[in-house]
């Protein structure tokens, strides 16, 4: 245990001066750096002067706005070009109706302090609906880590595995058919089901 | 409508907003119920906002400017290019996903959702399960969706979604006001509105990332550390420590940004000339009380529950010195990012020329601007060199045009400057804009009969 205690004590040692001699690094440079700054902020104190309003054809208003121009036109081009490619698609369905109204139905079956595996052929979305629409209760998605991208839908067999070794009650299974032996299947509703394991 | 009510209108937002969600989170740890804690920070939002607004007004001298100088032909043109952008902003709001964006929209409903349900058990800052919603994040943005989620119907995700165009709209407000201070009305509005027509900025406001609102933070900061060094007025360090604020409690990038204001501040009053000492301790004990005000509750919280994270390394300096080969990497990308018209059309190209042809004349507010833009880029260099993410490049792609987002209109303010504040009649630039006004004069144009001589 010393010897592991010591090697922390030198480790943070050596950081801590690492940590001095970068703090003092920056004093210097702030100092000379400021010091270079004496003379134009004392000016600057000085220098309350009231906007004028300039021409518009004022050579240097011209000048930025020309410029402007340049930073505007392509934008606006590109700005149209995005407004153009949105008209033509239909909005994104950040959420099929028939999704919510499903979890909507779980919410009502399953107590608030419920622990649930989810199951998707789209993962992320029904991971992320799941954890929004039913919070508080627990969800645990059957895909792992990678809840938030795609991949493919687990067999009945892992998704109960998961749910014991989760000490998960219920598995929820949205847009692909599982059939689960042994389990009760306790809601049905368009694509999803609710199985108790 | 007036410059000054302008002024009040965006920056009692954006500030109004910091002081709500920070004063909710208070009520959260306390332990108060969602729904009163929302009335009870409205009142206290409403309290401090009339201080403040008195405060400010009675620091200004100068006479309350009408838009009326504008002219209705400018007037028209600039509300018209920037209602355009911010319809624009609206639009791709309400055509959102409601889940798009793991760093956006998706993570501030879950995490508004977490409070207006009670607010989330003291497990969630430690759950690994829910880590894809950074617990670690501040919650500024979730805190302020909250109370707009929690009404019923599909009224309240409307609602929660034009949190982003707001900002967006409050920034384009910022920097008006701040440039047509300095420059008058008519720069000010050609400024506004190519901040409006950047094509970043109402894609992003409309899908809800936190880098709007803490561009219109930066901004906030950056014009208002201008207006005190000319100035010399304590409010105006004290409005500057506040945005710096609301950009720490806005996202993790804020703090170190905060940081970097704080140091300037330091670097200016330290070597100001100045026969009081006790002015000069005032403005800086100000400028600290005030920075660390909004994100106060969510610093103590963070030292005290360490919330899970998950992208970046212990920060240490060993970390630093083991990645330091990334460096050249991740600067390849900053330029390949500045050099994308798509995102950026022509803004870091012609900073890029304004610099090099003013390089050597450049103003004080110039080099200010450039010591906040140069801390900023060093600070998201930082983020990529400490990245845990495998492979690192993967994150920096995509990421960085929104961590360019937070700093664009500090580089168009540098633009600005760096054609009104400069030496400019001895430079390239006003020669070239001479010889083509001379060239349209020879060609018999009407409408610069008025013009004075170049």
């Amino acid at each position: 245990m010393w010897p592991q205690t010591t090697g922390r004590l030198v480790r943070l040692a050596n950081e801590a001066t690492t940590l001095m001699k970068w703090a003092s690094m920056t004093m210097t440079f702030a100092r000379s750096a400021g010091r270079r700054l004496v003379s134009v902020l004392n000016t600057c104190a000085s220098t309350n002067r009231p906007a004028t309003e300039m021409r518009l054809f004022h050579p240097r208003v011209f000048m930025v706005a020309l410029l402007c121009i340049f930073i505007v036109l392509p934008s606006a081009m590109n700005d149209l070009a995005t407004v153009v490619v949105t008209l033509k698609q239909p909005p994104a369905g950040d959420s099929s109706p028939g999704l919510d109204s499903f979890l909507a139905s779980v919410r009502t079956v399953t107590s608030p302090h419920a622990r649930i595996v989810v199951a998707s052929s789209s993962p992320a979305l029904v991971f992320y609906r799941s954890t929004y629409l039913l919070y508080p209760r627990r969800i645990f998605p059957a895909t792992g880590r990678g809840a938030a991208w795609p991949g493919k839908p687990p067999s009945p067999h892992h998704m109960t595995q998961l749910a014991r070794a989760r000490n998960a009650l219920y598995v929820l299974v949205w847009g692909f058919n599982s059939k689960f032996v042994g389990s009760r299947s306790i809601l049905k509703r368009g694509q999803g089901i609710l199985v108790r394991v | 409508m007036n410059v000054a009510l302008m002024e009040v209108l965006a920056v009692g937002w954006a500030l109004g907003m910091a002081v709500f969600t920070s004063t909710l989170f208070v009520f959260y740890l306390v332990g108060v119920p969602f729904h009163l804690s929302v009335l009870l920070a409205l009142v206290i939002v409403v309290i401090l906002a009339g201080v403040g607004l008195r405060v400010v007004m009675q620091s200004r001298a100068s006479p309350v400017t009408s838009l009326a100088n504008l002219g209705w032909v400018k007037g028209t043109l600039g509300l018209l290019v920037c209602g355009g952008s911010l319809l624009l902003s609206v639009w791709t709001a309400e055509r959102t996903p409601f889940n798009y964006g793991w760093d956006s929209w998706a993570i501030w409903a879950l995490k508004a959702k977490f409070f207006y349900e009670g607010g989330p058990p003291a497990s969630y800052f430690h759950d690994r399960l829910l880590l894809f919603s950074h617990p670690n994040y501040p919650l500024n943005l979730p805190l302020a969706e909250a109370p707009l989620l929690s009404m019923s119907g599909s009224k309240g995700p409307f609602l929660a979604a034009l949190l982003g165009p707001v900002c967006l709209a409050a920034l384009l407000v910022i920097v008006f006001v701040g440039t047509s201070r300095e420059y008058g009305q008519g720069v000010a509005l050609l400024c506004t509105s190519a901040l409006a027509l950047l094509p970043e900025f109402p894609i992003l406001a409309g899908r809800d990332y936190a880098d709007v609102p803490l561009a219109m933070y930066l901004c906030g900061a950056t014009l208002y550390l201008l207006l005190w060094l000319e100035t010399d007025q304590t409010v105006n360090v004290a409005l500057m420590g506040m945005f710096a604020g609301g950009a720490a409690w806005t996202k993790k990038e804020g703090l170190a940004a905060s940081a970097v204001f704080l140091v300037i501040v330091a670097v200016c009053e330290v070597s100001r000339h100045r026969a009081e000492t006790r002015k000069r301790i005032r403005n800086l004990s100000v400028g600290i009380v005030s920075t660390l005000a909004i994100p106060a509750p969510w610093i103590v919280f963070s030292v005290f529950v360490h919330p899970i994270g998950e992208d970046v390394l212990p920060l240490s300096p060993h970390t630093a010195l083991a990645n330091v080969s990334r460096v050249p990497t991740i600067a390849s990308y900053f330029l390949r990012q500045m050099a994308n018209t798509d995102n950026w059309s022509g803004l870091w190209f012609l900073l890029g020329i304004g610099l090099l042809c003013l390089g050597p004349k450049l103003s004080v507010r110039s080099i200010i601007l450039i010591a906040i833009l140069l801390a900023e880029l060093v600070v998201d260099m930082g983020a990529y060199v400490y990245s845990d993410w495998h492979p690192y490049i993967y994150h920096i792609q995509v990421s960085v045009d929104r961590l360019f987002a937070q700093i664009a209109p500090i580089g168009l303010l540098l633009l600005i400057d760096v054609m009104f504040g400069s030496d400019w009649d001895r430079s390239l630039a006003a020669r070239m804009a001479g010889a083509l006004y001379q060239r349209r004069r020879t060609s018999g144009s009407e409408h610069l009969e008025d013009m004075p001589s170049a």
